[in-house]
Formats: C-alpha cells, structure tokens, sequence
C-alpha cells in the first residue's frame, strides 16, 4: 500500500472510513454518532496546504513496535506480515508510539480503554477501506503488506 | 542442534523466535526460574491495579511453544555451566547438553543495606511474584514507601494509589527519575504527583528501621526524619544477573556481561541478551531487539548488533511520558534545548540537539508521533532545514525534505 500525493486532495476520506471500518456497525454515521469513535482512524493525513499526504503502518519486516511492546498485544502474523494490536491485550503504555519510525501508530481510547490505533490493512476485508474510498485513487493496495 | 535457553524473559522468546527463522527443527530448551511463562515485566504494574488480568500476562499464545518445539523448564534454576562438557546443571540435579547456549538471566533487584530490616518487611517490584505479593499487602487506606522515585518506582505508585493506599516516595537524587528528566520536567511531574496526594520526599534515603508492634514499620531516613509505613517497596533499580558466569573462562564481566558485536561472550556458541549484557540499557524494546539478534546468530547468522539509544514510554495516574536519548541536560550544558510548554494541559516537549543532531526528545503528555523523532535521532538526520518546524503540534513527513521519506513510503 502506497499513496500517490499528487492526486490526495486533502479530503480525510480516507480516515473516516477507516473509523467506520473498525467500528461495530461498519456505518459511518453510526460508527461517529453512535460509537462515539470519532478521532480513532489508524491513518492521518498530513497536511501542509497545498500539499498532503496519507501516512499508514509500512507494516515492516522487523517491526519496532512489535520489538517495544511489553504486553505481546502488537503482533506480525507469520502468514499475511500484517502488523496489527490485540486491542484487548494493549495496556496503552505507548511503547510503540515511541517505537514507530513512521509515527505510524497512534495512542488512542476504544471502548473506554487507551489502545495503541495502527493500520491492520483492513485484514477482515477484502480491500483497505480507506483504498475503497479514495475519490480519487490516490492510495493504492497491490496486495502484500507494504 | 541443541539449544539451551537460561532465562524465559523478552530476550529469551524473542531468541526462541530468532533461532526458529533459520532453524524449525533444534530443540530449544528454556530454563525457567519463575514458574510462569513468559510475561512482559513491566505488565506487572498494570496487573497490580487490575488493568490487564492473568489470562492476558503470557506475551506469546500458549500453544506458541508447542508449535515451534520448545521445551520450558518452568521453576526450574540452573545452579552452574560445566563450560567445557558443554552442560547446564539444574536444581534437580539434571544436566543439560547444549550445542548454543544463550544468557538471559536478566536482572536483579538492587537492594540498598538496610539496618534492621529482614527481607520480608520490603518488596522488590521486578516480577510478578513481586507484583502478587504486594496485592496480598496493599490494602486501601494502609500507608506505603516506596524508595527510589524512577520509572519502576513510579509504577509501583500509580499501583498503590489506584489500590487506594497513602503513597511515599523517597528518592536520593535532588529530582525524581533524574536519569531522564530535567529540573523544569521534573518538578512538572512532581507537582503533578503531590496533587494526586502523593508524598514525595527528595535527597533523602532509607537507612534502616524496624518493625513495631502491631506490624508497621518505622523508617529511619538519612535526614533524621522518621516513616511509618504499613509497606515498604524497593525500587531503586536493577542489576545484570550475571551469577552464572562468574567462574567461566574467557567471559570479561563488568557491571554486565561482556559481549562482542554478535552477542558472543567469548566462548564458543555462547551468547548473551537482554538485561544481563553490560552496556544495554535494561529496558524491554532492547532485551527484544538483542535477544532476536543473538537467536539469529545462534543458529549460524552472523549478524552484528548495533544498537539503539535508550528509549521508554512511562504513564502514571493519566499522565504520560516518552524520553529518548539525552533529556535530562539543563540550558547551559553546551546543547542546543528546544522546548514547548502548555502549563494549564502539564504538556511539555523537549528536543535537545547537538550540531544540527537530533540527540534526545522528551515528550509530557502529548506523545503523537514521538517516534519519528527517534527515527531523526538514530538516523542523525540534518535537522537544520526544518528546525522552526520540529515542535509544531502537527510536525510530520511534509515539513522534510522530500529525499528523506519519500522513497521509504513507497517502498
């Protein structure tokens, strides 16, 4: 998964749906107004107008959030290499905030817990939500983890 | 090939995950003196005021050890290394063959002289032996101390408050955590602390007490000053558990054990990781880090280990802290500070800089991020075109110049 900048036109389309992606309902109205998650997307997009950029887990090969983590919750599946956070099992210690040489993971609250937000590559999904709901393709997933 | 494992911490499994990327088959053997699985020691706190439960202490799934042959000795203590049979001797008399061999015997509890005092009027709060004792004493109301005022001390305060006890702290230094944090930093957290009803007594320290009928201890500090106290926990710091090596041939020790840049001690096939190599900052991403390295090299890699600066992310009672590299020098010192402050949110964010270097970076409540500076610290990136913009609220991959991030997001 990469972003091409030149064509993000700084809609945060991408981050609503990756909240919505990662709520109980999967419905954007609800997953905000309902769930109270707003301000829980995995992704930010960076923004220095005229200029912005999408920023996800590069869900690396040796990752150092994984390395950090003192609980075991962030793990890389051997088989998919999606880095992903067993939110239940996230004590919010935000080892892995300060481990990401992306700034890729985000310390965050869920379920009235703090849980470290990364990018899980929508792994429920068949597609990233937030590469489905690009307007104007400016994320691309080519499938694998990077 | 046999591997022996002494040690079932973060740099163990993580050598147990090295070894099986080049080898499926070896068997690995841990020896474990604690008789649980491995757990990540600083959950300990959280498991103390009951954020994260039993079930969720394992880091890795039960059936991880199963899956890759590993076979865990839990209770179980290696007495001695009989270096030249290449044999572990265990408390029960058994002995352990080995072909590799790796040290990750961690740390132990520095516990200061203390007249008067046995070992069962204080706890240590390194394990989770230590961490159940205290939960069978820390009742709400009872009155603790709890001397050395760094990051595991502090931890075993939010514990103890969160539990509802009446919380001391008695630190030497003229600061708490003085390692990481500076003067102004310092006294942030330590007004922090005492608003949370937490005494926090400085350049003071513990000599020795007594136990006084009816079970509570009375302190006797260096001031003169005397404590009573329903508990008292010891938390000034830890030191490399080297006791194994002590007699073995051609193993320099220091504070730790030496280790050459591929985690060798100096005896064939002999390695060591984590918290008992001299050097290595005793903290958890870097046991992980080595003890990767060591299970790779273990298995026939030869990789070379180079390190990271020592980084901690540390939270108490809501508020939060992420240091990096050097924090704690004060203006004056010959670097170059720059600082953010919001007083009314206690936010405050530090970046300490060398020749146009990022070196160090302290950040108080507000984190996000953190880790792209670590990334300009260890890459030694020219923070000069984009100084001004370092400590903006919103400072990211556009406020750099594009050669240096934009490839590594494409890749």
């Amino acid at each position: 998964m990469y972003a091409r900048r030149e064509y993000c036109i700084n809609c945060h389309l991408c981050e609503v749906y990756c909240v919505a992606a990662h709520s109980k309902s999967r419905d954007v109205w609800k997953a905000f107004k309902r769930e109270g998650l707003r301000g829980t997307h995995r992704l930010r997009v960076e923004e220095r107008r005229p200029e912005s950029l999408p920023v996800h887990c590069r869900h690396c090969d040796e990752p150092q959030c994984v390395q950090g983590c003192i609980s075991g919750a962030m793990v890389k599946d051997p088989e998919t290499g999606i880095v992903y956070c067993h939110e239940d099992k996230c004590v919010g210690c935000w080892t892995c905030v300060a481990s990401c040489p992306y700034g890729a993971v985000r310390p965050g609250y869920r379920n009235g817990r703090p849980v470290a937000l990364k990018c899980d590559l929508c792994r429920d999904l068949l597609e990233p939500a937030c590469v489905a709901h690009c307007p104007n393709r400016a994320l691309v997933y080519e499938g694998g983890t990077t | 090939m046999r591997y022996v494992i002494i040690g079932n911490s973060v740099a163990a499994i993580n050598a147990c995950q090295g070894i099986r990327e080049l080898d499926k088959e070896g068997p690995i053997t841990i020896v474990s003196a604690e008789k649980y699985y491995a757990y990540g020691r600083p959950l300990i706190s959280y498991w103390l005021e009951g954020k994260t439960g039993e079930d969720k202490m394992p880091y890795l799934p039960p059936d991880f050890y199963t899956r890759h042959n590993i076979n865990v000795l839990l209770g179980r203590k290696a007495l001695r290394i009989h270096w030249e049979r290449q044999e572990v001797e265990l408390d029960d008399g058994s002995r352990l063959p080995y072909d590799r061999l790796l040290i990750a015997t961690g740390g132990k509890a520095i516990v200061p002289p203390l007249e008067g005092l046995q070992e069962e009027d204080y706890v240590t709060f390194l394990n989770y032996d230590d961490a159940r004792r205290l939960a069978e004493l820390a009742h709400p109301g009872k009155e603790a101390v709890i001397l050395g005022a760094g990051p595991s001390g502090l931890k075993a305060m939010e514990s103890l408050v969160s539990r509802g006890l009446k919380v001391t702290m008695v630190e030497l230094a003229p600061r708490i955590w003085s390692p990481v944090l500076d003067t102004e930093a310092a006294t942030l957290v330590t007004s922090f602390l005492r608003e949370k009803g937490v005494r926090v007594i400085l350049e003071d320290t513990i000599l020795g007490g007594s136990r006084k009928e009816g079970g509570k201890l009375k302190l006797n500090l260096k001031s003169g000053k005397e404590l009573e106290a329903g508990l008292l926990v010891v938390a000034i710091g830890v030191r490399p558990n080297v006791e194994l090596l002590e007699q073995a041939p051609g193993v320099t020790l220091k504070r730790g054990v030496v280790v050459d840049e591929y985690l060798n001690v100096g005896l064939p096939g002999v390695f060591a990781a984590g918290d008992v190599v001299d050097g290595n900052p005793p903290l958890l991403p870097h046991a992980a880090a080595q003890g990767r390295l060591a299970g790779r090299n273990m298995a026939g890699a030869r990789e070379k280990y180079k390190g990271s600066l020592p980084y901690n992310a540390l939270g108490f009672l809501g508020l939060h802290i992420i240091s990096m590299g050097i924090t704690n020098c004060e203006p004056g010192q010959g670097y170059e500070i720059l600082v953010q402050k919001e007083e009314n949110e206690r936010v405050y964010r530090k970046l300490v800089l060398q020749n146009n270097r990022l070196i160090g970076a302290l950040f108080i409540n507000r984190l996000e991020r953190a880790g792209l500076y670590r990334w300009l610290i260890e890459e030694k990136i020219d923070v000069l075109p984009f100084k001004d913009k370092l400590l903006q609220d919103d400072f990211g991959f556009l406020d750099l110049p594009p050669a240096l991030w934009e490839a590594r997001l494409k890749e």
